[in-house]
């Protein structure tokens, strides 16, 4: 028996004007129409910086997503998305500039094959493809306690000119980031994980606030149809902030726009 | 070459909207094919995943194995010799028959020999490691709080009301505390918690629209 559910019609709608827009600035793309400016991230232009550096001080620039940071069956699969972008962005840099670069791999093992074309597409895409190490792609298996330790002695052992940190993190991470700094590293890094920004903040020479990193995967990859979305998303932002102020004047007149939305 | 194409670049993007489209349905439309589609994809997300953490192990060996090989810092082979054998041995007795408890149809995970490799390694470091955080956690706020800017002293100022009006005798010699620093946590920070957590939800939203309408290329091989 097919039956519709009423009461979700606002999210329905939201659906429609995400999926309305993202179509829109795509077809404006299509159709070579100019697209409002955007910012450009502080931290992207921080990582060519970052690796130049490590190449001066003849050491390689560290990648991680975190311990557990790439999960592909659950609501943070954005993050990892985007978190690989970024990887691939810093890949082609470092195999351009001939920098060293290991990937410290999270613990999902489900995740290691679509990290690795990540990797290896970045040095096809740089003109290096027998520059990639599978050496050094490292597994530390399962939780923070193990991960953290491999990290931290790889960076003593191999030393760090750039450490990258930008996936779904968790505070346990911190370690790591701060041995990064210990160690004379640039540290670049964010999550979209709210609880674990704080890290980022405390420890970071450049990071990503909240949502920026989840913009920069589009940003860095060059491609005219990812960025155009970005330009959805700002819109999406003045709609919430009018429902929002919307809402709270309509509540305050003793209209139920709560219960009118179906929240 | 055409087919190679379709499967590597193509069909991800196919089983994506294949996947995903109907799951999403899912929340609008009260139909029972698609509750049983929703459930039976569920299951599938446990399979795979469990035998990823299988491929995980073998990627892990394989990876101790070429680093042993390509080392030439002969000094470490020590430490990577006692890794694969810790690796080994909890791999052996976690998966012993001779270990299994059969009332509750588990290996050798809960059996004494397991459990003492687990708390005796596992355990003990991953304790250790969380004191480590709060200390780095320290000589990071020495270095971050300080009067530097405006902003970074907003947020010295804020962190110390914030921390100081549980104590006892701050709250006597400055009763003003108490509230200041439950303004700051219930307007200051929820107001831009909740901004913060708008921001990151349309973020993930987009990667999300992106991948259903085809154009995320992220992780799909495209200079195959």
């Amino acid at each position: 028996m097919v039956a519709i559910e009423t009461k979700y019609w606002m999210e329905f709608v939201w659906y429609v004007i995400m999926f309305g827009t993202v179509y829109y600035y795509l077809k404006k793309v299509e159709r070579n129409e100019k697209l409002p400016e955007l910012r450009t991230i502080p931290a992207t232009l921080a990582i060519e910086e970052g690796v130049g550096r490590a190449l001066e001080m003849g050491k390689p620039v560290h990648y991680s997503l975190g311990s557990d940071g790439a999960p592909i069956m659950s609501s943070s699969v954005g993050t990892t998305i985007a978190a690989l972008a970024v990887l691939k962005y810093t890949t082609r840099l470092s195999a351009k500039y001939g920098t060293r670069m290991i990937m410290h791999l999270p613990s999902q093992g489900e995740a290691i094959p679509m990290i690795e074309g990540v990797i290896r597409e970045g040095y096809i895409e740089a003109g290096k493809p027998d520059a990639f190490q599978r050496g050094d792609m490292h597994y530390y298996g399962y939780l923070t306690a193990a991960f953290s330790p491999g990290v931290y002695t790889s960076f003593v052992r191999e030393g760090v000119g750039l450490f990258m940190h930008a996936g779904s993190v968790i505070t346990y991470e911190f370690p790591i980031l701060e041995a990064a700094k210990i160690n004379n590293a640039i540290v670049i890094g964010g999550t979209p994980r709210w609880t674990a920004t704080y890290i980022f903040a405390m420890a970071c020479d450049h990071m990503f606030i909240g949502e920026e990193l989840l913009a920069a995967g589009a940003a860095l990859s060059e491609n005219k149809y990812l960025t155009s979305s970005i330009v959805s998303e700002e819109i999406w932002k003045y709609i919430a902030v009018l429902l929002l102020v919307g809402g709270l004047v309509l509540q305050f007149m003793g209209i139920p726009f709560k219960s009118l939305a179906g929240l | 070459m055409a087919s190679r194409n379709f499967i590597r670049r193509d069909l991800p993007l196919i089983l994506v909207a294949l996947t995903a489209f109907p799951i999403l349905l899912n929340r609008f439309v009260t139909d029972d094919l698609l509750k049983n589609y929703w459930t039976t994809l569920g299951s599938w997300t446990s399979y795979i995943s469990m035998i990823a953490w299988g491929l995980g192990v073998i990627y892990l060996f394989n990876g101790e194995y070429h680093a042993l090989q390509m080392n030439k810092d002969k000094g470490i082979v020590p430490y990577l010799m006692f890794g694969i054998l810790v690796g080994f041995s909890l791999l052996l007795v976690g998966m012993s028959i001779l270990y299994a408890d059969w009332t509750t149809m588990q290996l050798g995970i809960r059996h004494e020999s397991y459990v003492w490799w687990y708390n005796g390694f596992y355990g003990a470091q991953s304790q250790a490691f969380y004191g480590l955080m709060f200390l780095y956690l320290m000589s990071a706020s020495y270095r971050m709080l300080r009067f530097r800017n405006l902003e970074a002293s907003i947020l010295l100022l804020s962190g110390v009301i914030y921390t100081l009006r549980n104590t006892p005798i701050f709250n006597l010699y400055f009763p003003w505390m108490m509230p200041l620093g439950e303004w700051i946590n219930n307007i200051g920070y929820t107001g831009g918690y909740n901004a913060a957590l708008i921001c990151m939800a349309f973020g993930s939203l987009l990667v999300g629209c992106r991948q259903l309408l085809g154009r995320e290329r992220t992780a799909v091989e495209v200079t195959a």
